[in-house]
């Protein structure tokens, strides 16, 4: 018995040492205190450095220094920096001191913008060095990450977090301009917070216990990790809901008229939780919370093991706008939190992989029709709204290109979240059910709690499905969208012997490497579904039969998401005016009210 | 209730109701029938655009306008063009509608004196109108400033209770505004009895008939308005669910003849609020329609 226990003891710490060793998650040790009267947080972040590679720097990040100004980068574009222009008071990092074993190494150290850089002393490496940052972090209002709004705090990005170590003893440390999210390496986290007497707080993870600080502090204290983030939601307001949704602990914080939102918010959760874990991956941190938070931006921000939703307070919520928030923002815990990339040089890899599955999630809850919007009558989807992101794309932008480099953020918003979603979407349907599983799943076993590049889900999906989907996802993704499959005639003449002769002309705009779908509808209401292997961009068809061919579709399964027109994909011998007509009649009454009331009659 | 008194007048009045609903609605269609043309073209081989028939489907209008790019921008241009042809159409109606208001003779009114009395009055009309659009731009402005005020005082609300505040935002706006309209109303009544006055003289009268009435009028003009909006609410009820349910030929001509009958419903209010208008304003201010003097030749 006794060595039963030995070996299970030993087999355990093994089994830990190595999956640490795996994730190379080094523990950051944070104690700070949140000052609500000054709008900061001040602390010290210890790390112990890594026995190797050889480190001649150390580098960290200081993230608040993106609201350092109206002038930095991250506040480069007009529209950003017209959200910046609401502050009186700007954020930012300081770094009071910082030591390497215990000895003050302050002067070596440099600061530009967001990077802080350590030197190591010529000939000296600093591997195994206790390194000891003491920071504060000045919290704006206008920050959309670290911000106050009222007594209300969220604390993103608020700690000195170490850059990113290559292989090769080099740091990389993100660039934060127009459009970027921090972007970190995993670690654990322990973490004592001090903060006012009275104050909830949703983390990415729940307390590993409290402490008194006083008569009017109390001391939080966290245990989180492999992750590469600890962020926080603090109010006094808040109250908490907790459930257990797909076998995992949710928690949502809410203000008392919040309250009425709680079921839709648990419901969307749920099912992202199941459709995720099941399709893709286990859900692998301990819990998950979400937060309502009052914000100057519309939409919701993902953490760690917490997402954080713009509060609708003051509207009506009659669409389902909350419902796919909180959706995207969970999908991220899969796409940025378990298999995290570099939002700023490749947004898509979180972005619009977690807005193709977000679709998924709603298709597979609410239905492919009036998904989005469903009241008295009008209806809206939410391909209708990534469709509208399609149609305006700007020609300058690929989905694959860094966020950063985008001019405005609404060719960021098109091309990352709006065309990538759908060029994987195309992907998935050409893969199929089977196929698409399969991916999602190695996809996942290879990269949960690792970094993934665009490379990397390149070769993985080479390698998974098969070099021809490889093919097919570079023709869709460098490419603005181009992709346009049409039926451009269909007519019917008699033959000789007394049959029908059917002639249907196929187009495509580009060489898709795979077989396209078609269906053709006969007059007896049958139908008849055929495939396009396809050689040319448009080719000729001919079929005899008994029967004309009233109607053709092609791609009748809208496998090809990212088709341009789908007007043109059908295509009837017979036309039908009603549709036009209904429209014409809508028109015309919504035009009479407006005449009446402009002209009081 | 006095106002419901006048329904019998604007049944007697229908004439001159189906001229003002026939006027909104060719304007209507002439607007919306290159749309139709252009939108039909795109639709009418399409199988994807059937969606149509059962519900205001948004994917099929986005897939028009990514389609034909130019069509949103064209169709905005051509409702605002058609919005100020209309109103200035209305302004040349609006000399013979007062006129037959305000004088009592909806009715037995010849057409040729009713199109007299609006060439007479039209610069003076236009003058009005082009007078109220600022003063409704300010208003709108203030009214919003005002239900922004009270959105701060009710700001913690979500769902429901937000949507009956927010419409309550909506009514205090709507009401600041018809208020206001009902000025516009006095000055065209003014006109068409004093249509020899300055348009000073005319502004001043109107001002003195409109002062003490404001609260009555927006009164009876609820009255008029609250029957109008229940039908209203039932004929978009009816086209959403009955009618986009059964979908096809029967529910596409029963939703445009429901549409209409909407239509022709509100020219009809507005049409009953005139009538009592004109009526109310002829007993104060008689201008040039007091009764007849007949000399009585005794002995």
């Amino acid at each position: 018995m006794m060595l039963y226990k030995i070996t299970v003891t030993t087999l355990s710490l093994v089994i830990l040492i190595l999956s640490a060793g795996a994730n190379g998650a080094d523990t950051l040790f944070i104690s700070a205190r949140l000052d609500t009267l000054q709008k900061s947080v001040s602390g010290c972040l210890t790390v112990a450095l890594p026995s190797s590679p050889p480190l001649t720097s150390f580098e960290f990040q200081l993230f608040p220094n993106v609201f350092a100004s109206p002038e930095t980068p991250y506040y480069s574009l007009e529209s950003n920096n017209r959200r910046a222009g609401d502050s009186s008071v700007w954020g930012g990092m300081t770094i009071d001191s910082i030591y390497l074993n215990k000895i003050n190494v302050s002067g070596d150290l440099e600061i530009d913008y967001t990077k802080g850089i350590l030197k190591a002393p010529p000939d000296r490496v600093l591997n195994n060095g206790r390194l000891a940052i003491y920071f504060r972090t000045a919290i704006t209002r206008s920050g959309d990450r670290l911000s106050h709004s009222g007594r209300d705090y969220l604390l993103d990005g608020w700690f000195p977090a170490p850059a990113i170590l290559n292989s090769d003893g080099t740091w990389y440390n993100p660039y934060y301009g127009p459009m970027t999210e921090l972007v970190g390496d995993f670690y654990h986290y322990d973490i004592a917070l001090e903060v006012p007497r009275g104050y909830v707080a949703a983390a990415s993870s729940m307390t590993s216990g409290t402490e008194s600080g006083g008569d009017s502090l109390e001391i939080l204290k966290y245990n989180f990790g492999p992750a590469h983030d600890f962020a926080l939601a603090l109010s006094p307001d808040f109250l908490i809901d907790s459930s257990h949704l797909a076998g995992i602990p949710f928690y949502i914080y809410y203000r008392d008229y919040e309250q009425s939102l709680l079921p839709r918010v648990r419901l969307a959760a749920e099912r992202t939780l199941e459709y995720l874990s099941k399709n893709v991956g286990p859900y692998r941190y301990p819990n998950l919370s979400l937060a309502f938070v009052s914000s100057g931006y519309f939409g919701g921000v993902e953490f760690p093991g917490l997402v954080v939703v713009t509060s609708p307070r003051g509207g009506p919520v009659l669409s389902r706008m909350l419902e796919m928030t909180v959706v995207h923002e969970i999908t991220h815990q899969w796409f940025y939190g378990m298999m995290a990339s570099d939002q700023s040089r490749e947004p898509w890899l979180d972005e619009g992989l977690t807005s193709y599955f977000s679709h998924e999630i709603i298709l597979s809850t609410w239905g492919e029709r009036a998904n989005l919007i469903d009241f008295w009558g009008l209806e809206a989807t939410e391909r209708g709204r990534l469709r509208t992101g399609l149609a305006a794309i700007s020609q300058k932008y690929v989905f694959s290109q860094p966020a950063f480099s985008f001019a405005e953020p609404s060719g960021y918003y098109n091309s990352v979240y709006d065309h990538a979603a759908l060029a994987m979407e195309t992907l998935d349907n050409v893969m199929g059910d089977s196929l698409s599983g399969i991916f999602w799943k190695e996809y996942y076993n290879r990269f949960v709690f690792r970094h993934v590049s665009g490379e990397d889900f390149r070769a993985a999906l080479a390698e998974i499905a098969g070099d021809n989907y490889l093919r097919l996802f570079d023709k869709l993704a460098p490419e603005p969208p181009r992709c346009d499959l049409s039926v451009l005639r269909l007519s019917n003449s008699p033959t000789d012997s007394g049959g029908i002769k059917t002639l249907l002309i196929l187009s495509s705009s580009m060489i898709l490497d795979f077989p396209i779908e078609y269906r053709l509808y006969f007059s007896n209401g049958d139908s008849l579904m055929g495939h396009w292997e396809q050689r040319n961009l448009t080719e000729e068809l001919v079929f005899s039969d008994s029967l004309p061919v009233l109607a053709a579709v092609i791609d009748p399964e809208g496998k090809f998401a990212v088709d341009g027109d789908l007007l043109n994909n059908c295509l009837a011998v017979t036309p039908d005016h009603r549709p036009g007509l209904r429209l014409a009649s809508g028109l015309m009454f919504l035009i009479e009210s407006l005449f009446s009331y402009l002209g009081g009659f | 209730m006095e106002i419901f008194r006048h329904i019998r007048q604007l049944w007697q009045s229908r004439g001159l109701l189906f001229l003002i609903y026939a006027i909104k609605a060719v304007a209507a269609l002439v607007t919306v029938m290159p749309i139709y043309l252009t939108v039909n073209s795109l639709l009418a081989h399409s199988s994807f655009s059937r969606t149509l028939l059962s519900g205001w489907d948004m994917s099929v209008l986005l897939e028009i306008f990514i389609r034909r790019e130019e069509l949103l921008s064209m169709s905005l241009a051509m409702v605002i063009t058609a919005a100020v042809i209309y109103l200035v159409l209305m302004q040349f109606i609006n000399g013979g509608l007062y006129f037959a208001v305000v004088s009592g003779r909806t009715r037995e009114m010849e057409w040729g004196e009713f199109f007299a009395e609006c060439g007479r009055n039209f610069n003076n009309h236009m003058k009005i109108t082009l007078l109220m659009l600022p003063v409704y731009v300010l208003l709108f402005m203030a009214a919003v400033f005002f239900v922004g005020i009270i959105g701060l005082a009710g700001g913690d609300m979500v769902g429901t209770p937000a949507l009956i505040l927010n419409l309550f935002k909506v009514i205090i706006i709507y009401l600041i505004l018809l208020a206001a309209s009902f000025f516009s109303d006095s000055a065209r009544a003014t006109l068409a009895a004093f249509p020899d006055h300055s348009f000073r003289e005319i502004l001043k009268i109107a001002a003195d008939y409109y002062r003490p009435r404001v609260a009555r009028l927006t009164r009876l003009f609820l009255l008029t308005f609250l029957p109008f909006l229940l039908i209203w609410l039932i004929v978009e009820w009816l086209t959403a669910t009955i009618v986009g349910n059964w979908g096809g030929t029967v529910g596409l001509v029963l939703e445009f003849i429901l549409f209409q009958v909407a239509a022709y419903l509100r020219s009809g209010q507005k049409l009953w609020f005139l009538i009592f208008l004109g009526k109310d304003f002829r007993s104060n201010r008689e201008g040039r329609f007091v009764p007849e003097q007949v000399e009585l030749k005794l002995g």
